[in-house]
């Protein structure tokens, strides 16, 4: 880049340095005193949620073929159906979706998700399908029941050994073909399938890449390397078996998949799919044969009986739960989803999904670009890669997701050239490293909580005091854990019969079979979302003071093995290392256990190394807790392995995990709301006046109202040049609307000795970060839900005006370090490490020009405009302009002298000779022109 | 010149060959003489130079000058009729603003269509392909960095929140400066609705002799304060047009060569006349010819310079 020179003063120099670095930065518009002057840039506001939601409805029929072939209406009714999004979907995207007019459940399972689900009778029925539902497209592109998803071989595959006309046969919506005892089995017939029954029929699975799954009794004939027949513990299953109410209403979450959760399926942005409702209305029985041809119609007695068989009573009333063992009605069971009369009511809801990074793979030819770290920006970059690697302006990046502090600890020994992070490494970078900021966002504690009536709670609200019990291994589980730990065996055995909690979350049941209930899943790898939750505690005095050993007003104890336990930590440590007694061990209660047995309560808490798997565990109140032995037998080692507990029980469900504040929105997680702003005052006395006191403090949710809150009080770190949380003034009276949780997010790049090429496109990556990449929105490039726009209206254009700087010192690789206010580069230059030469000609851009020097609060700093376009000034050079005229004065100056000495040499030369002397002889010039 | 010849010894053997013995010592010019030549190119070459420096940086301006009073009246009339253009086609050379920037010390100086080489020896140039001043959207003015005048001598100078004002035939509208940028720089969002942004575009030199040699291209962006009027019209990009760019045209080459040929003719004839006729007559009649030829033979060649410097 150009250094400009200034034919000032130095005494206006800074003045002139102060308004030619803003333009440098090519960011600033506006300035105090330019009133008139307005920034360019337009912050676009949140999408309202549900943009894309869409709202249809359908009529739907059952109807009744007499012999004599009159028909009948059984029922009939106008089903309604809400989708929350279906436009710019990711995949795992939980998509709300709500019906009314539906014919009411019975028979209910606990797991609308599990193929159980076939088994209910009138279930409102939710698939993902791939194709477009349009006669208008081949066929090879249509939507049908063979490329909807379904989890598990039941769902697909039904035989009947006792009649030969089951109630689908009967369907008189069905083709005549279809109508055949046996149809769809694959020929020959594979050798692992059981002979054939009295009437078959099987729905293979046709995937994306046009392999066909024909399924069979349990998947018999081949299925789908997704599928399974036991709920696995992977990914749970799509395939919904949803419960309408009496009332005919009903809701469910529908998690959207693309190709990544689902290559069979293989939905993607460029692979239509479409979310099925299949309201069950039960079969249009015509077990007469009215509709087939003559030939093929069944005897009089049969048909009777088929028809018989066909319009059976349900066995479930509306509403009841089903029964083991008790086989449904079948002519109205989920079973028959895709039977023609079920399949004609379909609501067909088509989704799109958005470009996912994927597509990097395919378009780019260049090596991506790669940034270690934070996993806070996991959301982030999943919308902001695919922008980069398509735009071919950009380039393509990838982000490695590792710990913070292990991408910092390579930035600064040089192995890798970018890092995300949330926090300056203790005594800083070894080398001139900018630390840019990128999003603002934060950590949440995520939950799944049953209420009283089993429907989810959303109104948690947790302490830091309840948060370091629950870490601190606290609460003993069961008795088990109390015999293990005699210490806290008098503490409440989980949170829920912890007073404190109930007095902030009154109503809740108490948990007391539940053991995820007394532990909050987090991390076993390092990650600075644990450091800012940890701090968190640290700062909070009542938290510290329970961890440090002073029993909460109710008498409750910190675990021993926590006692004053060094905090903040990159991630929590495993202090209890107590045993079961050795009579639980010994008992064979648990034969996993005895077989290895381990810290009882580290088992309980059981910290993963992953964030998705954190997140995953919430989306799906899996249980993480590590004691389960499922089909343990004492005699086969092999069986002998611990494992967590897995999926709970809707209704009953209870998990608590870490995950960060982007995964809410995306997941459609819940976010409890955290206490903040000063402690309420302990006042002693009764248990009762203390729950009153607990209540009383302020509960912040983690909302953009939150954030914004929160990252006001940001503290502007001059020294260290970057930002940093204050949990000191989280405790003050103005942080009482602020979410304790939040985070800023920088980019660590170095500012020497990086490639230029390299050096180039972090500073194209810092420009976007500062500007059109804070457009909230959620299409590719735009900032996802969960992160804080960092623009003046937010009071972030301090944040945002020092990435567009930190871009300029990335680029040109002077070892320059921008100080977080501008005017600080102009009045005292700096030339901080590197070997460039100080201030004049180190990038000193942006700054504003009058603005106060040293108030770097951030609501008022006025920050340079934050609408920068990726283009980048396209110079031109001239090297005529460059060696030209200074040739022509060197060539004036050069040949002028020569000639002149060369022509008056004996006038010039004694003048000069004589005045070197110091005595000066009368000696005249001869005056001759001897030409 | 007298020619001394060597005695002969008296006995010798003479051998006779077939042409004379040139007894003379080898011609050679006196070494004042070769110096006085030497010298004399010199301090020829030399004062060549200073021309060069002082035609670009002083004559060429004078030359701007008379073109710019020459185009102001035009533009004032243009203006008094309603008839200024607004839009493309305008033909290439043709007023379109009226320029002030009291920091850089311009007032009134009028800007023309087209920057090409010989447009921006006029005044500063609009660049076509962008719209006009006062219109939705960015509007490019390229000027001299240092011949002709050197309207945009010192864009560097120009500070956040200096005014520019420009009168086009829609009416005045007044920018304010937001900064420079370089090679390399992000460039501004696009403006918004409304908006206005103007873009004056010169060269700026580095190091030592920098005023000399404006060699790299500066953008000084300005924000127009009020609303725009809508953008006219607006021509494609033309190549030969865009900043730094030189171009020549074989018509101007053949002309340059003329005047060149007509320079020769009057040095010739100078020469003449003080050989045959006198010394001090010779200059006198010589010296405004000569001039007046090296003069029209400096503009010509100055086309060959980039159209920014």
């Amino acid at each position: 880049m150009t250094r400009l020179r200034l034919k000032t003063s130095p005494r206006r120099s800074a003045v002139a340095l102060v308004a030619l670095t803003l333009g440098l930065a090519g960011v600033g518009i506006a300035a105090p005193g330019q009133a008139a002057v307005e920034p360019a840039s337009t912050v676009v506001s949140r999408p309202a949620s549900g943009t894309s939601a869409v709202t249809r409805t359908e009529t739907v029929v059952r109807q009744s073929f007499a012999a004599d072939g009159s028909t009948t209406q059984v029922d009939r009714r106008t089903v309604r159906l809400a989708v929350s999004a279906t436009t710019n979907l990711r995949g795992r995207q939980e998509l709300n979706v709500t019906w009314t007019g539906a014919h009411p459940t019975g028979g209910l399972v606990s797991d609308v998700n599990s193929s159980a689900g076939v088994n209910e009778e009138y279930p409102f029925v939710l698939l993902e399908c791939r194709g477009v539902d349009s006669t208008g497209v081949p066929a090879a592109k249509q939507l049908s029941p063979e490329t909807c998803w379904t989890q598990t071989s039941v769902e697909r595959y039904n035989s009947n050994l006792n009649t030969t006309y089951p109630a689908w046969r009967s369907d008189a919506f069905e083709t005549d073909a279809n109508r055949a005892r046996i149809v769809g089995a694959p020929s020959p017939r594979p050798h692992a399938c059981p002979r054939a029954a009295a009437a078959e029929r099987w729905i293979p699975m046709i995937a994306a890449s046009g392999t066909v799954y024909e399924g069979g009794d349990f998947g018999c004939a081949g299925q789908a390397p997704e599928a399974s027949n036991i709920g696995g513990t992977g990914l749970p299953s799509n395939a919904t078996y949803g419960i309408t109410g009496t009332d005919g209403g009903g809701s469910a979450e529908f998690s959207a998949w693309t190709e990544d959760e689902n290559a069979t399926l293989g939905c993607s942005s460029s692979v239509p799919c479409a979310l099925v409702a299949i309201p069950i209305m039960g079969i249009s029985c015509d077990g007469y044969g009215t509709r087939l041809p003559a030939a093929d119609r069944p005897d009089s007695a049969t048909g009777s009986d088929a028809q018989a068989q066909c319009q059976s009573p349900d066995v479930f009333s509306p509403g009841q739960i089903a029964v083991p063992g008790t086989q449904p009605n079948l002519a109205t069971s989920g079973a028959l989803w895709w039977s023609a009369s079920n399949w004609r009511n379909r609501i067909t809801v088509p989704l799109q999904f958005a470009v996912s990074s994927n597509v990097c793979s395919v378009v780019s030819k260049e090596k991506p670009l790669a940034i270690y770290g934070s996993t806070l920006l996991n959301e982030l970059t999943a919308q902001w890669e695919p922008k980069f690697c398509t735009d071919e302006k950009l380039f393509p990046f990838v982000h490695v997701q590792t710990a913070e502090d292990s991408a910092r600890t390579l930035l600064n020994v040089g192995n890798v050239e970018g890092a995300f992070g949330s926090r300056m490494p203790d005594g800083g970078f070894g080398r001139p490293v900018v630390q840019a900021p990128i999003a603002v966002t934060g950590f949440a504690i995520s939950y799944v909580i049953d209420d009283a009536n089993g429907r989810p709670y959303d109104k948690l609200r947790l302490d830091p005091r309840l948060l370091a019990k629950l870490l601190s291994q606290s609460y003993p589980v069961n008795s088990i854990g109390k015999g293990s730990d005699p210490a806290i065996a008098a503490n409440p055995v989980n949170i829920t019969e912890d007073p404190e909690f109930q007095a902030l979350n009154p109503g809740l049941p108490h948990y007391t079979a539940v053991e995820a209930a007394s532990t909050l899943l987090t991390l076993s790898s390092d990650a600075d979302m644990v450091y800012a939750l940890t701090s968190y505690l640290n700062d909070d005095p009542d938290a510290r003071a329970f961890l440090d050993g002073k029993a909460d007003p109710w008498g409750m104890v910190v675990n021993p093995a926590y006692k004053q336990v060094r905090l903040p930590v990159y991630s929590w440590p495993l202090q209890d290392d107590n045993l079961a007694t050795s009579a639980y061990i010994s008992g064979g209660n648990n034969p996993c256990y005895t077989h290895s047995p381990g810290p009882y309560l580290s088992l309980v808490a059981n910290p993963t190394a992953f964030v998705s798997t954190i997140v995953l565990n919430m989306q799906y109140a899996i249980s993480n807790v590590g004691i389960a032995c499922p089909n343990g037998d004492p005699n086969d080692v092999s069986t002998l392995k611990l494992s967590t507990q897995g999926r709970q029980q809707p209704g009953f469900r209870f998990v608590l995990g870490i995950v960060p504040l982007s995964s809410i929105a995306r997941y459609n997680l819940t976010a409890a709301s955290l206490r903040s702003g000063p402690p309420p005052t302990t006042a002693g006395g009764s248990a009762a006046r203390a729950a009153d006191t607990v209540s009383a403090g302020t509960y912040v949710a983690p909302d953009n109202a939150g954030l914004r809150a929160a990252a006001a009080l940001f503290t502007a770190d001059k020294a260290a040049k970057t930002w940093k949380v204050d949990y000191d003034a989280l405790q003050t009276a103005a942080a009482r609307t602020a979410y304790p949780g939040t985070l800023p997010v920088y980019a660590d790049i170095p500012t020497t000795g990086l490639p230029a090429a390299d050096a180039s496109k972090f500073a194209t990556f810092l420009t976007y970060a500062a500007g059109a990449g804070q457009t909230a929105g959620l299409l590719n490039g735009q900032l996802p839900p969960g992160y804080l726009p960092m623009t003046r209206a937010n009071g972030l254009g301090a944040l945002a005006g020092y990435t567009a700087r930190a871009a300029l010192a990335v680029k040109a690789q002077r070892g320059f370090v921008p100080s977080l206010d501008a005017a600080d580069d102009v009045t005292t230059p700096t030339s901080q490490g590197g070997t460039g030469p100080s201030s004049p000609s180190a990038p000193i851009p942006g700054a504003t020009p009058g603005s106060p020097a040293g108030s770097p609060a951030l609501g008022s700093a006025a920050a340079p405009s934050t609408s920068v376009a990726l283009f980048r000034t396209v110079g031109h050079d001239s090297p005529l302009g460059r060696l030209g005229l200074p040739l022509m004065l060197l060539t004036f100056l050069l040949l002028g002298a020569a000639g002149m000495l060369l022509r008056w040499s004996e006038v010039i030369v004694p003048v000069v000779v004589s005045a070197g002397r110091v005595a000066r002889p009368r000696t005249p010039g001869k005056r001759k022109g001897s030409s | 010149m007298t020619i001394q010849v060597v005695e002969a010894p008296t006995p010798r053997t003479v051998v006779r060959t077939e042409a004379p013995i040139d007894g003379k010592p080898p011609a050679r010019y006196p070494r004042a003489e070769v110096q006085l030549a030497v010298s004399r190119a010199m301090i020829v070459i030399a004062l060549f130079a200073a021309w060069i420096l002082v035609y670009l940086t002083v004559f060429s301006g004078f030359e701007q000058n008379h073109e710019q009073s020459r185009l102001y009246g035009r533009m004032r009339t243009e203006l008094a009729l309603g008839v200024a253009p607004t839009g493309a086609p305008i033909a290439a050379g043709a007023p379109v603003a009226v320029l002030s920037i009291p920091r850089l010390g311009l007032k009134n100086e009028v800007v023309v269509e087209g920057t090409a080489t010989s447009q921006l020896q006029d005044g500063p140039g609009h660049l076509r392909g962008s719209v006009l001043p006062g219109q939705h959207g960015v509007s490019e003015l390229l000027g001299r960095a240092l011949s002709f005048g050197a309207p945009f001598g010192s864009l560097d100078t120009l500070r956040a929140g200096d005014p520019i004002t420009v009168t086009t035939g829609q009416g005045t509208f007044t920018y304010l400066v937001s900064g420079a940028r370089h090679q390399g720089d992000p460039v501004p969002a696009a403006p918004a609705a409304n908006d206005g942004r103007l873009t004056l575009v010169s060269a700026v030199g580095s190091g030592f002799l920098a005023r000399l040699a404006p060699s790299e291209t500066i953008y000084v962006d300005a924000t127009l304060t009020g609303k725009a009027v809508g953008a006219g019209p607006v021509t494609d990009q033309i190549a030969t047009e865009q900043p730094m760019s030189t171009h020549v045209t074989s018509g101007a080459l053949a002309f340059l060569a003329l005047n060149l040929q007509l320079l020769l003719i009057v040095l010739l004839a100078t020469a003449w006349l003080r050989a045959r006729w006198s010394s001090l007559g010779g200059w006198v009649v010589g010296t405004p010819m000569v001039l007046a030829a090296l003069w029209a033979v400096s503009s010509l060649a100055s086309q060959l310079l980039p159209n920014l410097v």
